[in-house]
């Protein structure tokens, strides 16, 4: 089944039991559905608890699902022939100490069923891949963390496997070597693979993924592709005026009367209004207004936000969660918003 | 196959890299070291040991009556003995404390073994009286200037054995003479190879049950414990599930590079021992080599365990506290059944029936009719 989803959960629920007598339940998903296209860059999203880990975990078996379906390949998740064609990169994995990373990748690739001479034929080019090519007879002992990340998504690439599940890919790696496992990312899409990354650091993902879910205590809350989320969740648009004053209190009645809400800035001596809605229609509206008042539109910006601005409008803002996401604003990879500029008069 | 033989490989990897094998090795290889050059050699029984001694308060006696009549035996042993030993044994009284009356009977010992080495010990009018044996007798007619060192001191022996038949022990001809390297150790026993032989499996089985089986276990232990744990660990245990591979057998895998980790070292230990004792003794104990599978079946028992423990809790340290307790459990219930057995069992289970007669008589284990 060439065109069937790389994966495919359908009403998948997992609920822990804890306590004395196992009483205490704790419902990680609550019937989450979605499909994963083959040759796609899929994100998980969600805050501390949302499901994510639970959900990989069924994907691949480590843990059984308590009801619903969940499809990896065309297999039952966790069948082995399945496990057979994914590579899987876990959070915080360890990875032990006393091996190197050549004896590394030798071990994983045999417990992928690869032979000796095929790990051997391939882990040089892997290694140099992600960065690691000098260091394949060091300990892992001696590897820093973002080493050791870097090593992990080797592993996870040796039996050059169709899926690839990548749990926080990105964690304790630095700039450039995230800018090098994005482009390892980006190799790995045009070659048809499938990749499914779960990551907090929500501007990663923004640069790389086609499409994104969002879990929030076990429920998603959004599947789609990224600028519909950011489209969907941008709610204002500022216009740059040049008006007398009399002009510009002329229009601003039009807009009133329009029931159009507005707030009105100062901006470098230029009156600017800020329009609360992204409706192409009430855009025109505003437009038209200021234009049969005689004002001068100097510029329109339309706020795009990114994704993590989607997100946190997306998710309940007061969930204890929240503040765990937005744990690494400095590291912002990119500006936090996009702006896009049009002429006044030819938007 | 491929995937478990890599974890199997792993567990020797890990074993390796932590320098846990190589120290085992090491100490096993210095351990057989030492013990290679102990042996022993074919000697003639000519020291006295203390428990040739019969009755040592009486030959005593009879040495200090007899210190006036050189021309007996007696009196001729006293009067070559050195002076400082006489005094003692003058000084010895009935009512000296048993700790000092053996001080003088070890210092007697060693002074007549020295007069077993001087060559004019034996006085033919002196003995005149006295009926030596076959082999002595034998000895005398090669002529006592002819015979070596260790046959003149055999022939002193015997002739002081003659001399002196009620207190001191006769001796067998045939003694052993343990070496370390070309050195003697101590002085020659008087056993047969035989019975070396014998004392030689009792002592091995006596150093495998106890040392090997006891703490060999329990370094095992130690050294493997804490395999499965790290191995459960949270991100090494998702990373390795991952892999298209069988939960149990991985565990199992697991479990048996352990096995196989300490099978090699137990390999190494007793089949270098049954070497040794094979070369030095003449002692080719197979059951001695039979010992490596049990001895890695018992590691298994405990072993199993310690990985049950490890599975449940993963922590290393709490493996091994499970595993000592459970040995600790099971020799418990060891000593509390071979006592109950001695106590109270023994004494009336039936181990052999008589005939006597027209009646038949019942013998328990402890001897009991």
């Amino acid at each position: 089944m060439p065109d069937a989803p790389a994966v495919s959960v359908t009403d998948l629920k997992k609920t822990y039991s804890s306590g004395l007598f196992r009483r205490r339940k704790v419902e990680a998903l609550q019937g989450v559905s979605f499909d994963v296209q083959p040759g796609e860059i899929f994100g998980l999203l969600g805050p501390n608890g949302a499901g994510k880990t639970t959900l990989i975990k069924v994907l691949l078996g480590l843990v059984k699902r308590s009801d619903g379906q969940a499809n990896v390949l065309g297999l039952p998740a966790g069948d082995r022939r399945g496990r057979m064609r994914i590579g899987y990169l876990p959070e915080n994995h360890r990875i032990p100490r006393h091996l190197t990373g050549n004896t590394a990748l030798e071990y994983y690739g045999q417990l992928s069923h690869m032979s000796l001479s095929e790990i051997r034929s391939k882990r040089g080019e892997l290694l140099d891949s992600v960065g690691l090519g000098k260091w394949g007879t060091a300990t892992i002992a001696s590897y820093s963390k973002g080493m050791l990340q870097r090593l992990g998504l080797a592993q996870a690439m040796l039996h050059d496997p169709e899926l690839l599940i990548l749990d926080e890919p990105t964690d304790g790696v630095d700039p450039v070597g995230r800018a090098g496992i994005r482009d390892t990312l980006f190799w790995l899409k045009d070659r048809g693979k499938t990749i499914f990354l779960n990551s907090h650091l929500l501007q990663e993902l923004e640069l790389v993924c086609d499409r994104v879910a969002i879990l929030q205590k076990g429920l998603l809350r959004h599947v789609g592709p990224i600028q519909e989320l950011t489209h969907a969740a941008s709610s204002s648009v500022t216009f740059r005026l040049t008006s007398e004053p009399e002009e510009f209190q002329s229009a601003l009645r039009l807009l009133d009367s329009a029931d159009i809400t507005w707030r009105q800035i100062e901006n470098q001596g230029h009156p600017t209004v800020i329009v609360e809605s992204s409706e192409q229609a009430t855009i025109d509206q505003v437009i038209d207004s200021f234009r049969k008042a005689n004002v001068s539109i100097s510029a329109i910006i339309r706020k795009q936000m990114t994704l993590e601005e989607a997100f946190l409008q997306l998710v309940d803002r007061d969930s204890d969660e929240i503040d765990d996401v937005r744990r690494f604003p400095s590291e912002r990879a990119v500006p936090s918003e996009s702006e896009e500029t049009t002429k006044g008069g030819d938007s | 196959m491929r995937p478990y033989l890599a974890v199997i490989r792993d567990s020797f990897r890990e074993a390796f890299a932590t320098r846990v094998l190589w120290i085992m090795l090491i100490l096993i290889g210095v351990l057989l070291g030492l013990l290679a050059p102990l042996g022993f050699e074919r000697a003639l029984a000519v020291s006295l040991q203390f428990n040739d001694f019969q009755n040592p308060q009486a030959f005593l006696k009879e040495l200090r009556d007899n210190r006036n009549s050189s021309e007996t035996p007696a009196g001729y042993v006293w009067s070559r003995l050195s002076d400082g030993f006489k005094e003692e044994v003058n000084d010895v009284k009935p009512d000296t404390d048993r700790r000092r009356r053996m001080g003088v009977l070890g210092r007697a010992r060693n002074e007549i073994n020295r007069l077993f080495s001087e060559p004019d010990f034996y006085n033919k009018e002196v003995w005149a009286d006295v009926r030596l044996g076959s082999e002595a007798n034998d000895l005398l007619d090669q002529g006592l200037t002819s015979l070596s060192e260790e046959e003149r001191r055999r022939f002193n022996r015997l002739a002081f054995e003659a001399a002196f038949p009620s207190h001191i022990e006769a001796s067998g001809r045939d003694a052993i003479q343990f070496v370390y390297l070309w050195y003697p150790i101590g002085d020659e026993l008087p056993i047969q190879e035989t019975q070396l032989h014998q004392i030689g499996e009792q002592v091995l089985s006596f150093l495998v049950s106890r040392l090997v089986g006891n703490i060999g276990v329990f370094i095992a232990l130690l050294v493997t414990a804490s395999i499965v744990p790290q191995m459960l660990d949270s991100g090494a245990i998702d990373l390795l599930l991952s892999k298209p591979v069988s939960r149990p057998l991985l565990f199992l895998s697991k479990f048996f590079g352990g096995c196989t980790f300490i099978f090699l070292n137990a390999t190494f230990l007793i089949a270098g021992l049954w070497a040794i004792v094979g070369w030095r003794f003449g002692i080719w104990s197979d059951g001695l080599l039979w010992t490596i599978p049990v001895f890695v079946f018992v590691f298994a028992i405990y072993y199993s365990v310690s990985t049950l423990a490890a599975v449940i809790w993963r922590n290393a340290v709490v493996s091994i506290v499970v595993s000592i307790l459970f040995w600790a459990v099971c020799f418990t219930v060891g000593l509390a059944k071979s006592s109950l057995d001695n106590w109270f069992l023994d004494a009336r289970r039936t181990a052999n029936i008589i005939p006597a007669g027209e009646t038949l008589i019942r013998l328990t284990q402890t001897g009991s009719g």
